[in-house]
């Protein structure tokens, strides 16, 4: 931004803040932030509205676990060593994306195209092993109007699987955007965007795969 | 416009969840981090799906557990994914981490106390229909 | 239940999220016309942040008849209670502000004080049925209609009024007529209270909400009055859309020529009305709670604005209609899933993705005002400013 080489006699909205001699105090008084981090934060506070709305999804979940209409429960339906594979599978896909963000940050695009086709390959993994489950269930007419207990379920387990696709989607954008334009700087803003989204899907994974899954199956 | 962006003054870093460092040593570093956290979080989750099998504690502290060990993975995540620091920029996000938490504790907190007593003041299916008759 | 649950989590912070913006207008619109700072900055800050984490905590009392056990409704019960305490410490603050300050009586003044006095009404029958057994007798009778509207009609619907009359100028550069915007608040609040007190009473004498017909006789005078209070209302909505009509006539006479028409004291008076693109020509440091009213006594006192700045071109982000456009595909795929109509909930999927991914693809989402084009806005805005300034001197 903008700055003074001497200090006006009279300076109340002290444009000269981002002078030398005049380092950040805290309270914005550094000047404005770089967009990079205001950006993270806008999408970091987009996602925890995001965890929020997850959270209504996990409170109807945890009401309705016991509901299961006469109709199978949490035990007689849930694969635990399918959900373990999963959760390796999202894991990783989650460890990639952070490669890929180290390569986006050193500029190196084989590296940023490995990685990205990695986080792809595991988090479509995972997603074929959900979507297997799902048509598993619903092939031994356990579908989600079966009892109030699978609607619940699937309504959380399938709203984090339809955010993974999007995030599938967006991966596939991302790396169609470095190959067209190459690493400029909205380029790793948005690609810092999608690492954030990718993460936190891992986030809500754990709360998912220890709440439905390990909790459920619990003798 | 010459944009002077903030991460090239020494004093701020990594501060924005999900940052990285540009030069080559935050290369070796970044790994060595997104490493130490797969690895706690690969730990972890094998701690819980061991646990839930239910060979190694004493029953009813089985659930409990498994909820410290996800809450403690989630911070794993949160520090070594997300990049979650106590930097000095990191500060409106971790507030907005822990407004988040807030929401989240009291809606499902409050959706289970309020659920749990659903039906607390009503007559039973049974007394209803006898009432009818 | 689950239903009525998780809308009333979301829908009781929602009501909160409507009255804060108001909270805040009133705020601004009292200290500016009081000529004074806002009493008790702090504690304001700390009441909105108090109502903003008790906001979540009191959801039950929406459906507290719903059977729940003793604890459930006593915690919501005092929770809700509770809430009237931050929200008292506002409104005693904005009476301190009032108190000993030079007030004009502007049209967003009497908004505000319309709302002060009517919304403590509503606010007291509020924690009137945060009582849950006095709930249990008021429960989705009048009463409760006359409550909810006695707190949205005078808290958020005046606050917009207020803000609306208020920044006006800034937005468009002209004043609204004084005259036919008075005429609208007393058509509004002596309406108001026609209207709605009758729906007290008729709480009390039984009568629920949502009636297809009724056939108690007592009922009827006072739902005449309150039909009358409601003609009242639709007067002051006749006149809001006169002062409308009326002020684009007359606008070269309220026009703003300063960008400070109240002789505000918050920064958004600094700028020019309506305000530039850029909104600042250099970026303001607040170090007050009052920056331009600082500013402002500096140059009353000077007799001259600060030394012109050093310009320099500003980077602002570029209109784009993919808020709207997407929010049209979201709201399509909204209805065709209530209404089951895959088809278009398929376009609506599509649509809202490949809005998406066509905004993802954006190449330039900011342009560059250049420093000559910042310079020649801000110099017009400092001119007006050097011109209304030696008007003062030659009065004083």
């Amino acid at each position: 931004m903008s700055t003074v080489d001497t200090p006006l006699p009279f300076d109340p909205y002290q444009v000269g803040r981002a002078r030398v001699d005049n380092p950040a105090r805290g309270h914005g008084a550094g000047g404005p932030a770089a967009k990079r981090v205001i950006v993270a934060y806008g999408f970091w506070v987009f996602l925890l509205s995001d965890i929020i709305m997850f959270s209504a999804f996990f409170a109807t979940y945890a009401v309705l676990a016991g509901a299961t209409n006469g109709g199978p429960g949490a035990r007689e339906v849930f694969d635990v060593r399918n959900v373990g594979v999963e959760t390796v599978f999202l894991l990783l896909s989650s460890f990639s994306c952070g490669m890929a963000s180290l390569a986006a940050g050193a500029r190196n695009k084989p590296a940023f195209y490995a990685s990205m086709a990695v986080t792809f390959l595991f988090g479509a993994a995972f997603l074929t092993l959900e979507m297997r489950e799902f048509v598993g269930l619903i092939q031994a007419s356990n579908g989600p109007s079966r009892s109030a207990f699978l609607s619940s379920f699937f309504a959380l387990v399938g709203c984090h699987g339809a955010h993974v696709t999007a995030g599938l989607v967006w991966l596939l954008v991302m790396i169609a955007q470095v190959f067209a334009k190459g690493f400029r700087p909205e380029i790793l803003r948005r690609t810092l965007c999608f690492s954030l989204f990718w993460h936190t899907l891992d986030i809500i994974w754990v709360a998912l795969f220890t709440v439905v899954y390990l909790l459920g199956v619990l003798p | 416009m010459t944009e002077v962006y903030r991460e090239d003054h020494p004093e701020y870093g990594d501060s924005a969840p999900g940052d990285e460092r540009l030069d080559g040593s935050g290369v070796a570093q970044g790994i060595a981090g997104y490493l130490v956290g797969l690895v706690l979080a690969l730990g972890l989750t094998g701690a819980s799906f061991y646990f839930a099998a239910g060979h190694a504690l004493w029953a009813p502290g089985i659930a409990p557990s498994l909820v410290a060990l996800a809450v403690g993975q989630m911070g794993v995540h949160l520090v070594f994914f997300l990049h979650i620091t106590t930097g000095p920029e990191s500060t409106n996000n971790v507030l907005a981490l822990a407004f988040g938490v807030l929401i989240v504790f009291l809606l499902i907190a409050g959706t289970l106390f309020i659920m749990s007593t659903l039906n607390h003041n009503m007559p039973q299916m049974g007394e209803i229909i006898s009432m009818q008759r | 239940m689950m239903f009525m649950n998780l809308i009333w989590a979301w829908g009781h912070p929602e009501v909160y999220i409507l009255i804060l913006p108001a909270f805040g207008v009133f705020s601004e619109v009292i200290s500016t016309f009081s000529s004074k700072p806002l009493f008790g900055y702090r504690s304001m800050v700390m009441a909105t942040m108090g109502i903003c984490v008790l906001a979540f905590m009191v959801w039950l009392h929406h459906f507290f008849t719903m059977g729940a056990g003793g604890d459930v409704n006593a915690f919501f019960g005092v929770m809700t209670m509770i809430i009237a305490v931050p929200t008292g410490v506002k409104v005693y603050n904005w009476l301190f502000t009032l108190y000993g300050g030079r007030i004009r009586y502007t049209t967003p003044v009497l908004w505000s004080i319309g709302f002060m006095v009517t919304f403590v009404i509503g606010g007291m029958t509020g924690v009137l049925m945060a009582v849950p057994p006095a709930d249990f007798v008021l429960h989705n009778s009048l009463f409760l209609v006359a409550h909810f509207h006695n707190v949205i009609i005078a808290g958020v619907l005046f606050g917009v009024f207020a803000g609306y009359t208020y920044w006006f100028p800034k937005a468009f550069g002209f004043r609204l007529h004084e005259g036919w915007g008075k005429a609208a608040f007393w058509c509004w609040l002596v309406g108001f209270y026609v209207a709605f007190m009758p729906l007290y009473v008729l709480g009390f004498l039984g009568m629920t909400r949502r009636m297809q017909h009724y056939d108690v006789a007592q009922w009827r005078p006072w739902l005449l009055a309150a039909a009358a209070g409601a003609v009242i209302v639709l007067a002051g909505i006749a006149c809001q859309v006169a002062q409308l009509v009326v002020s684009i006539g007359q606008r070269q006479r309220l026009l703003d020529l300063t960008g400070d028409p109240w002789d505000g004291r918050s920064l958004e008076w600094a700028t020019a009305s309506p305000p530039p693109a850029f909104n600042f020509a250099i970026m303001p440091d607040v170090s007050g709670e009052e920056p331009y009213w600082t500013i402002k006594r500096a140059a009353l006192a000077h007799h001259e604005l600060l030394p012109e700045p050093r310009y320099e071109a500003i980077e602002v982000p570029r209109n784009t209609p993919t808020g709207f456009v997407s929010a049209f595909f979201a709201t399509l795929l909204g209805f065709a899933m209530i209404w089951h109509i895959w088809w278009m909930a398929l376009v609506g999927v599509a649509g809202a993705l490949a809005t998406f991914v066509a905004f993802a693809w954006r190449d330039r989402s900011e342009v560059l005002i250049p420093a000559a084009e910042v310079a020649a806005l801000d110099r017009a805005n400092r001119s007006a400013r050097t011109v209304a300034l030696s008007q003062v001197r030659a009065f004083r």
